[in-house]
């Protein structure tokens, strides 16, 4: 009976086998979705509750940090090579120049408030340290390293001039608040670039802090926060910005979560060899805080009584902001000319402080969206160079409203020359946009760039003509047949 | 290949030099500077008389040969638009009634054609970017038809209005007299020439789409619900509901920057136009001898590719534009089970529109006139009128009706139909101007206000106003005072006529992601193929609502009346050539399916009865018995997995037109799953027929010619008689015969009958998509459909029957035992019939 039994189980199963797998062979498979960003991202671990580790009194930020080193001592030693620490870069190898170059906010000159040296204590409020206050700081003093302004989460922190703690700041109660870096910490300097919230980026600002989901998809919708794209292995954060960085390595880009496949529609992916994804998913920026785009020095200096500090200081002269501000597009491949100190500017038109690098021809280049901030800055009439000025600092402009004696006092501490005669020129700046990220369906769409309505400047970008018309750099047969029959 | 690349060859330079103007419009002006003539050929600016387009433009262009060939200047004739309330143009289009009509209800009319004489064509309607329309319209109601050309240009600055005429401005000239080129600009039409008449184009986004009233009146737009628009619904400043969700562009087409003239193009646009080779020479593909550039900007036709629809309305060439002109569905449509199926039976747009989010008219009302002295007018879709941004929209669903020929079967296509009434009189029921409506309804003195009788008798509520509720003329009492008063007026026999207009819809075509996906929008009971459309909320004058008569509703369903008193069309469910699984069910075959499967349950209930009471009057009756192996295991094997394999065709048969009744399990996968087990199920038949041939067993399946009907009745008669009076079985079961002669006669039946007859039926069905001809020659799904569900009812019914009598053995599971392990007890006779 049992041998019955199990034959007859058999032959049920041997016969519903037959039926039942050529159905699942036939049966479509859910695809799945296309793309799981989610999980490429960073697992965020609980973070040790420090507030009974942290007993205190600390009498100053160095007594802080020597109570985080002995317990994480080899934070310190990462940090002493952090460019938040430095403010420097390794020397970097480019191509237009014999010599390879460190740069970093140490050095560089802007065309925002220009530069920091002689100017250290009010632009060093945002070094990750303490006591920056002149060129003879001390970069090996590990205790130095300011753990808290990227740590604390108690939002009871703020740093002064030098980067010293604040004035009134409970450090005990900040030092116990310690946690992982949220897009406040980030925030507190880098949504203030430029001297104030919003000024410089233009992507980013303080509606990132909290942002709903129309202002971002990563920090609004999906709460995500800065480290979990600039992911910070051993204290060294992912990221460049061709404002500081000549090199493009330990970039953060799109595609280090999502798939390079996740469009559906064909049209899009032919899109994908040409443009970044920002190009399309960033319509417009500066969604909520108004952004500058203008900076007139050459206009300081004068008393107009009450106007709007938007539009005129005494200090700084002239601005404009906007908002919403729609970017401007250029081919990009990650890098970019960067003008250093001694540098000669443009014979003509307006001198490109870090134009990108790339163009039609680059295969490397993308098109990107950008913030271009115009701007006239001081510089020598006659050694045609721009001048690193001392402006908030003793005998500096802002006190004295003397360009020249500020210019003198910035070319000694640079050891730049100065011929004692000085102008204002153009300059630009370029801010590759990659922030306030448009969910797929806020995203440009075709008639954004073709066609009548286009925003595009097919010409500027080296294309003939439209290239839904003409084609694009890989689709314009007509020009590529003409190419190969000029090349040999 | 080759022909492409010629094609590419010829075109590409070409279309460069085409497009060179369209691209850059306001960068590159590719049109020579131009004098501007008068209808005698003189410079206007000498001579301050009109311009005349067919003058100006004369010079270059053939543009007699323009009007001639022109999709515009084409007039409906004698035919009255239901929606405008526009008697249709005189006959004779001759003198003072012909500029009357002209005046009057020259909405829109571009001019030339059987109007030239009155009314020229306005070249630069359609090639400026900027034509004046209001103007030009001013120009026409003031009688002034040859200025009507010269106020399209009033925006350009050229000419300005001065003290009651028209004045040349001499300093936007040069001293040639031609134009100044950066004031006049002639460019290929771009969307917004074509939104000024055909509805509301909305392409710069820089302020939100809004409706206003304007834009409803123009028809895409006003009859279609179709807004020109290549940017987000969700962009939009309209009132719909869930808008925020809908981040679809208006238009497909537009948004990929297709904008109208790249559809509707010149048919002799050497760039565009495809003369196909087709009937000349065997191997040509392409005849390259086409018409020359220079030619072509000398003579363009005007006479643009439009859709099938239109084809009736303007004059128009072989050329249609279609979405298969540049569309290749299969290769984006391999997800869609069964889509070359689709394709034939339903059109493009039938997925592809699958809802209208902008106000499309539902219904006109021109019995009577609101205030503003228009009809009333309702909209579907919308809570109210929809120029007022208070009102909610919530957007419609298109009906679905076939309307043309396709491969074996009419496509199903989506409509607006709009409902309309209006007055008419005299024997060959011509409409009743407007101006006799306002007479009766208006007041002489004051023509802001209605008549005070009009306001004693409409206004229910007695406030003094009167709205479009009370206006409508629902109660029998208004009905007649109108009908008085336009007697009154002179017009005899005066009575309401309707009328159903359908509209196909076209445009606003949606992309794949938001097209119709789920098979269960058109296969399931709860399908929108079938489902009714809102026709009218209130019959004026209860005059039943009639689809005008060259209208693709003939035949094609019903008009009801619903619990709300609201009058809707319903599109039969069967109507001819269509039948839409899971929708369609031919009531008589499933009626007469369940009849035989009821008198097949009936019967085998009365008769287990009787058994039950013959066995317990008898007793057990006990033959001697022998244990024989009466199936081998492949004829076990083979025998279970066709029922399985049956049983699940049936149950999942009955799913697929009934999808409802398991909604675990969508149509698509119950389909497939039929699909599967059908074949499994010849497979297996097959390969049973092959055993059966292969080892003789064949033979048990042959009744015995000779007595092959006293046997049957002998076995009748055992399962009517003797099975109750304990008689032995009359044929012994016996490896070598299993089947009794009425099983024989049975098997013979269904395995050469029913069994081929339903696999065929089965396969027609299933090869529909592959060989759409085949199963058409077989009268189609319409046919082939019922058909194989008649056979699954007689299959049914044959598999009760047969379970049934598996019991009439010695015992009642024994039968089905010796079928699971092979062996079986015989009853061992005596009889001489024993071990024949």
């Amino acid at each position: 009976m049992e041998a019955t039994r199990s034959s007859w189980l058999l032959g049920l199963v041997t016969i519903l086998a037959l039926l039942i797998l050529p159905i699942v062979i036939f049966v479509p498979r859910d695809q799945g979705a296309r793309d799981n960003p989610s999980k490429n991202l960073p697992k965020r671990s609980e973070h040790t509750d420090h507030a009974s580790l942290m007993d205190g009194p600390f009498e100053d930020g160095p007594a802080v940090t020597r109570a985080c080193l002995e317990c994480h001592p080899e934070a310190g030693m990462e940090m002493l090579k952090n460019v938040h620490w430095k403010w420097e870069s390794d020397p970097v190898r480019v191509p237009e120049r014999e010599e390879p170059v460190a740069t970093g906010k140490k050095n560089l000159l802007n065309n925002f408030c220009i530069g920091i040296q002689g100017n250290w204590p009010p632009c060093t409020a945002c070094h990750a340290g303490y006591g920056w206050i002149d060129e003879s700081y001390d970069f090996s003093v590990v205790e130095n390293v300011d753990c808290l302004v990227c740590h604390e989460s108690s939002g009871a922190y703020a740093k002064a001039d030098g980067g010293f703690p604040a004035d009134g700041v409970d450090l005990v109660e900040v030092a116990r608040s310690v946690g992982r870096p949220t897009r406040s910490n980030c925030g507190g300097c880098h949504f203030k670039g430029g001297g104030g919230n919003a000024v410089k980026h233009g992507d980013l600002d303080e509606s990132l802090a909290y942002p709903g989901a129309r202002l971002d998809v990563h920090m609004g919708e999906h709460d995500m926060d800065c480290i979990d794209c600039h992911s910070a292995d051993g204290h060294e954060m992912k990221g460049r910005a061709i404002s500081v960085s000549l090199d493009n390595a330990n970039q953060a880009a799109c595609l280090d979560c999502h798939s390079t496949d996740l469009h559906v529609d064909e049209r899009i992916n032919d899109h994908l060899s040409a443009l970044a994804c920002q190009t399309c998913h960033i319509p417009a920026v500066a969604l909520k805080d108004a952004t500058k785009t203008h900076w007139d020095w050459s206009s300081a200096g004068e008393d107009r009584g009450e106007v709007d500090p938007h539009e005129y200081l005494k200090i700084k002269g002239s601005f404009t902001y906007e908002k919403g501000l729609q970017p401007e597009y250029a081919w990009f491949n990650g890098t970019s000319f960067r003008y250093l100190l001694g540098d000669p500017i443009a014979d003509t038109g307006p001198t490109p402080l870090n134009m990108p690098r790339g163009s039609i021809q680059d295969a490397e280049a993308k098109i990107w969206p950008f913030k271009i901030h115009r701007a006239k800055q001081i510089y020598d009439t006659e050694y045609r160079i721009l001048i690193q000025p001392v402006t908030s600092g003793k005998g500096g402009y802002w006190e004295e409203f003397d360009w020249d004696q500020a210019a003198r006092l910035g070319s000694e501490i640079t050891g730049q020359p100065y011929s004692g005669h000085y102008g204002f020129a153009e300059t630009t700046m370029h801010w590759p946009l990659t922030h306030m990220v448009a969910s797929g369906d806020k995203t440009l769409q075709c008639i954004d760039c073709h066609g009548e309505y286009g925003r595009m400047d097919w010409k500027a970008l080296a294309y003939e003509g439209d290239p839904i018309r003409y084609g694009g750099r890989s689709t314009n047969r007509l020009a590529q047949s003409e190419k190969a029959e000029v090349m040999p | 290949m080759k022909w492409k690349h010629c094609i590419q060859a010829l075109m590409l330079p070409l279309a460069l030099i085409l497009l060179l103007p369209a691209i850059e419009v306001n960068a590159v002006a590719i049109h020579p500077d131009f004098q501007l003539l008068d209808a005698r050929g003189r410079l206007v600016l000498e001579t301050g008389e009109a311009l005349s387009s067919m003058k100006t433009c004369g010079v270059c262009h053939d543009t007699e040969y323009i009007d001639e060939h022109n999709s515009h200047a084409h007039l409906s004739i004698g035919e009255c638009d239901p929606v405008l309330y526009r008697p249709g143009a005189p006959k004779n289009m001759e003198g003072e009634a012909a500029i009357q009509w002209i005046v009057e209800n020259g909405r829109r009319c571009v001019g030339g054609g059987g109007l030239a004489h009155l009314l020229e064509l306005d070249c630069f309607l359609c090639h400026i970017p900027n034509p004046d329309m209001d103007s030009r319209e001013l120009a026409r109601e003031a009688g002034e038809l040859n200025w009507m050309g010269t106020a399209t240009l009033a925006a350009t600055g050229l000419v300005t209005r001065e003290k009651g005429r028209w004045e040349w401005n001499a300093d936007s000239f040069n001293s040639k007299g031609e134009a100044d080129s950066g004031l006049l600009d002639i460019i290929d039409p771009v969307n917004r020439n074509c939104g000024n008449c055909h509805g509301q184009v909305h392409m710069d986004n820089s302020q939100p789409l809004q409706l206003s009233g304007g834009v409803l009146e123009n028809p895409e737009t006003e009859r279609r619900g179709q807004i020109l628009s290549p940017h987000r619904i969700s962009e939009s400043a309209l009132n719909v509901e869930g808008k925020s969700e809908l981040s679809r562009p208006w238009d497909a087409h537009l948004a990929r920057v297709v904008d109208c003239v790249d559809c509707h193009y010149s048919t002799n646009n050497p760039t565009y136009f495809e003369r196909s080779a087709k009937g000349s020479l065997k191997h040509l593909h392409f005849d390259a001898r086409r018409i020359d550039l220079s030619e072509f900007l000398y003579r363009p036709s005007h006479v643009l590719a439009a859709g099938k629809d239109m084809r009736s309305h303007s004059k128009s060439s072989e050329e249609v534009s279609d979405c298969e002109n540049c569309h290749d569905p299969s290769p984006v449509h391999g997800w869609l089970p069964y889509w070359q199926r689709h394709l034939q039976v339903v059109r493009c747009e039938t997925c592809h529109i699958p809802k209208v989010y902008a106000p499309g008219l539902q219904q006109v009302d021109w019995t009577v006139l609101n205030h503003k002295r228009q009809a009333l007018r309702v909209w579907r879709g919308w809570d109210g009128d929809p120029s007022d941004p208070n009102v909610m929209g919530h957007g419609f669903s298109p009906l679905l009706v076939p309307c043309e020929k396709g491969g074996g079967g009419d496509r199903i296509a989506p409509f607006n139909l709009v409902s309309s009434w209006h007055w008419t009189h005299g024997d060959s029921a011509e409409a009743v101007p407007v101006q006799a409506l306002e007479t009766v309804l208006f007041d002489d003195e004051d023509p802001g206000l209605f008549r005070s009788e009009v306001v004693n008798l409409f206004d229910d509520n007695e406030d003094g106003v009167l709205s479009e509720e009370e206006l409508r003329l629902v109660e029998p009492v208004k009905t007649e005072f109108m009908r008085q008063e336009l007697e009154s007026l002179g017009f005899s026999q005066v009575r309401i006529k309707s009328r159903i207009t359908p509209y196909g819809l076209h445009h606003n075509i949606v992309g794949g992601k938001w097209a119709t996906r789920d098979c269960e929008t058109c296969h399931s009971n709860n399908s929108r193929i079938g489902q009714s459309f809102h026709l009218a909320s209130y019959l004026p004058g209860g005059v039943p609502l009639e689809p005008s008569t060259d209208c693709v509703l003939e035949g094609k369903g019903s008009l009801a009346v619903d619990d709300s008193g609201a009058i809707r069309f319903q599109p039969s469910k069967s109507a001819e050539g269509i039948y839409v699984i899971g929708l369609t069910s031919v009531p008589w075959v499933d009626g007469l399916g369940m009849i035989l499967m009821l008198v097949t349950l009936l019967g085998i209930s009365v008769h287990s009865l009787l058994r039950v009471r013959a066995s317990r009057k008898l007793g057990a009756h006990e033959f001697p018995m022998k244990r024989v192996y009466m199936y081998t295991l492949y004829e076990r094997l083979w025998h279970w997995l066709q029922a399985l394999a049956i049983i699940g065709l049936v149950l999942t048969g009955i799913l697929v037109h009934k999808t409802e009744l398991l909604a675990v399990i969508n149509f698509k996968t119950t389909v497939l799953v039929h699909n599967v087990l059908g074949f499994a199920m010849l497979g297996n038949a097959m390969l049973a027929l092959f055993y059966h041939i292969a080892s003789g067993q064949i033979r048990q399946y042959m009744p015995e010619p000779q007595g092959v009907f006293r046997h049957m009745i002998e076995q009748g008669r055992y399962y009517t008689y003797g099975i109750f009076h304990g008689e032995a079985h009359p044929f012994q079961k016996h490896p070598d015969r299993k089947l009794n002669p009425l099983q024989q006669v049975t098997y013979f039946g269904i395995l050469n009958v029913l069994l081929p007859l339903q696999v065929l039926s089965g396969l027609l069905i299933w090869g529909t998509q592959r060989w759409p001809d085949l199963a058409f020659s077989f009268g189609g799904l319409p046919f082939l459909g019922p058909a194989h569900t008649l056979l699954a009812w007689i299959f049914s019914s044959f598999i009760v029957m047969h379970i049934y009598l598996t019991t009439t053995g010695h015992k009642p599971m024994a039968a089905i035992q010796s079928m699971i392990d092979g062996w079986d007890e015989i009853e061992i006779h005596t009889e001489k019939r024993e071990g024949r």
